[in-house]
């Protein structure tokens, strides 16, 4: 077997990517500072907490060919569903959490028979998901925010707090402790390697004995847990369930898996491009307002960093591919 | 008790309805005897709705620009103004503001053939369909905020606070506290907004950057105004980290915070930048009730209270009368600052709309 050079790791789109965000964070440094401060690193830990989350299991879900828009809807219904059972019925905080996240896992279990075993289209059917769990987290909440009258417990503390010792915040840790596990899961086990088969080809994967219908399932209930857990640590860290909750998160966490190179069409992406994808996406919001430019060019900043994300790939992907023809060549 | 004897000396049969509208009535005459602390004439007013002196029954919808909690004392002071006379009430609306969303509603409103539309005319965009429901036959109502010579051309007055008013004493408000508490005479205060573009918001920031000028003249400061888009409506969590950066990139220049909408992320940034209450000044243009909970906690100095049960119930009236003939006015309901010592009161009346949108099955 060919030992991977420094070349190889500079074609990867990890590499590539991570490059980029080390090239955006200098940018904003140079531009202000501050970028490097304690106080902006850990308000950009706090920020990228939920999303790192949700967007590990929408790698494991890109990766197996599948989507799910319904994230942002299921987010914002499981805040108020806390809120609801903390607050007005007065379970216990971590009872609470621990039956939304089985409400996660039922929903992505919904999702995916309805997308392996009906063989409806998961754009639809998690479209369709997204509308009505925005809907019930409406008809729940009646369009108003609920806030914690009993801040001093634990299970607030918890999420507030910083890890003992640092200024690290502990949902930052619990992601990077997600991230890792989703990390090894995708790239090491049996598990991921049939996430990639069948992500690269169904056929071909089932040809081989792989269950895809089994491994998209697991993909969608990892995904809908994971939002669950996003959402719980999130109202622990709020304290607060809005009313609004979740919206535009499912657009946060696909962008970022975008342009963390995780393929549209599966096959293709790592856990931790997505972290860096998390990462750029949220340092944007952070350093365009140092440097003073007017937020509403958050949007089209982040928009353009797609699209040159988008560019990059086809990019590394090009190289990559002409290198293997040169290799192929050459022997 | 004159009103009875008169009803059933007539042996007028009321129905179920009707007896329960008459309760109703009642019920929310004491909600506005509570909350205008005026209780005279309550009885003519039941024994009025009782007998169906109110005139036909009306259909009204109310359709807020976006659904949220300040929509809540609205929906209640309206509620009681229906259940008093006897007109049927519905609300429609989206969270995710846009003048889009809005204009897609009012259309779906004026689909359901109302009689009583009420609905804000926060930007111009809106004026096509009001003048469509308004050729249908539908009486338009402006609450909470217009665009002013819009609404003048369309003959309608405004129910709702002024923008501009709000944000001058906002900013008065951010500017006084901001000296008292850091005791600096140098720095920046930032005011957030949460809907730019929206015609009630925009005027809260230039009136807030009127006042800044004005008390920076008057008190020989150098207090800069900043404004800036904050996501306070639409994403808690974001906003926390625009705020967040906000005092990133100003440091110790920040003495004030204010923001024209939920001033729930600004007190979120302050506690994880592991500030005190009161190290800087931070306020808003609303005070609902996790507002009233920041103050209490000396995280918020102060608040405004928009009065929005009395802007429900004066919108509606205003329709009543508008179906008399009367063209109906402008009511500014209210922009005055509220600091601690006034929260007591504001609890008070509070706790009576809370207590009424659960009733109506509004709240949980």
């Amino acid at each position: 077997m060919r030992s991977v050079t420094w070349r190889d790791a500079a074609r990867s789109r990890d590499f590539a990517i991570g490059g980029v965000a080390v090239a955006l964070f200098v940018f904003f440094y140079l531009m202000n500072s501050r970028m490097a401060a304690e106080t902006t690193l850990v308000a950009l830990a706090r920020t990228m907490a939920p999303i790192g989350i949700v967007a590990a299991g929408m790698t494991f879900l890109f990766v197996a060919g599948e989507i799910d828009l319904s994230v942002g809807g299921l987010y914002g219904l499981l805040m108020v569903i806390i809120s609801i059972l903390i607050e007005k019925r007065n379970f216990d905080p971590w009872l609470a959490m621990g039956m939304i996240l089985l409400l996660g896992l039922g929903v992505g279990a919904l999702i995916g028979l309805l997308v392996t075993r009906v063989g409806l289209p998961s754009f639809i059917v998690t479209l369709g998901m997204w509308v009505a769990m925005r809907g019930a987290g409406n008809l729940l909440s009646g369009g108003i925010s609920t806030a914690s009258t009993r801040t001093n417990l634990d299970y607030y503390r918890f999420f507030a707090s910083n890890v003992p010792g640092t200024h690290v915040p502990t949902i930052f840790v619990l992601m990077l402790i997600v991230v890792a596990i989703s990390g090894v899961v995708l790239a090491k086990t049996r598990f991921g390697s049939d996430v990639y088969a069948t992500g690269g080809n169904v056929e071909a994967a089932r040809n081989n004995g792989i269950r895809t219908r089994r491994i998209k399932w697991t993909c969608f209930i990892m995904t809908s847990g994971l939002v669950a857990l996003a959402a719980a640590l999130q109202f622990g860290r709020l304290a607060n369930s809005p009313f609004n909750g979740g919206n535009g998160f499912e657009l946060q966490v696909i962008a970022a898996v975008i342009i963390g190179g995780v393929g549209l069409f599966g096959g293709r992406g790592t856990i931790l491009g997505s972290l860096i994808g998390v990462l750029i996406l949220n340092m944007l919001t952070s350093g365009l307002i140092l440097m003073g430019v007017t937020e509403f060019w958050d949007g089209i900043v982040s928009g353009l960093v797609i699209l040159a994300a988008a560019g990059l790939d086809l990019l590394v992907r090009r190289a990559g591919a002409a290198a293997q023809v040169t290799r192929e060549v050459l022997a | 008790m004159t009103h009875n004897k008169s009803t059933h000396g007539a042996g007028v049969q009321q129905g179920r309805r009707q007896f329960l509208q008459a309760g109703a009535g009642g019920v929310a005459l004491s909600v506005l005897a509570g909350v205008l602390a005026n209780s005279a004439g309550d009885t003519e007013v039941a024994f009025a709705q009782a007998s169906g002196n109110f005139g036909p029954k009306r259909k009204v919808i109310w359709v807020p620009q976006a659904t949220g909690d300040w929509n809540i004392p609205i929906r209640a002071g309206q509620r009681d103004f229906c259940a008093m006379v006897g007109w049927d009430y519905q609300h429609i609306g989206n969270p995710v503001y846009s003048v889009e969303n809005h204009v897609e509603q009012v259309n779906n409103a004026i689909s359901a053939s109302p009689d009583v539309i009420v609905t804000e005319l926060e930007s111009v965009g809106m004026v096509p369909v009001f003048q469509k429901a308004m050729s249908s036959g539908i009486q338009m109502i402006i609450i909470d905020q217009g665009v002013v010579e819009e609404a003048a051309k369309l003959k309608l007055g405004i129910i709702g606070e002024d923008g501009y008013v709000s944000g001058y004493a906002n900013g008065m408000q951010g500017a006084t506290f901001a000296q008292k508490l850091t005791g600096k005479t140098d720095g920046v205060i930032v005011f957030g907004n949460g809907n730019p573009g929206a015609q009630l918001i925009d005027a809260r920031q230039n009136g807030g950057q009127q006042a800044v000028q004005d008390y920076n003249q008057q008190h020989g400061t150098t207090y800069q105004y900043v404004a800036f888009p904050d996501s306070s409506f639409d994403d808690e969590a974001q906003s926390i980290q625009k705020y967040t950066a906000q005092m990133d990139q100003y440091g110790d220049r920040l003495v004030a915070l204010i923001t024209g909408g939920n001033v729930i992320p600004i007190v979120k940034a302050m506690q994880e930048r592991n500030m005190r209450p009161g190290q800087i000044a931070a306020g808003s243009v609303d005070l609902p009730p996790a507002h009233q909970q920041a103050m209490q906690d000396g995280w918020v100095q102060w608040g405004t209270d928009q009065q929005q049960y009395l802007m429900g119930l004066y919108s509606l009236a205003s329709a009543f009368a508008a179906f008399d003939g009367y063209s109906y006015p402008t009511i500014r309901t209210g922009e005055a600052p509220l600091l601690i010592e006034d929260l007591p009161r504001i609890k008070k009346r509070t706790d009576i709309w809370l207590a009424k949108a659960k009733a109506y099955g509004d709240m949980s």
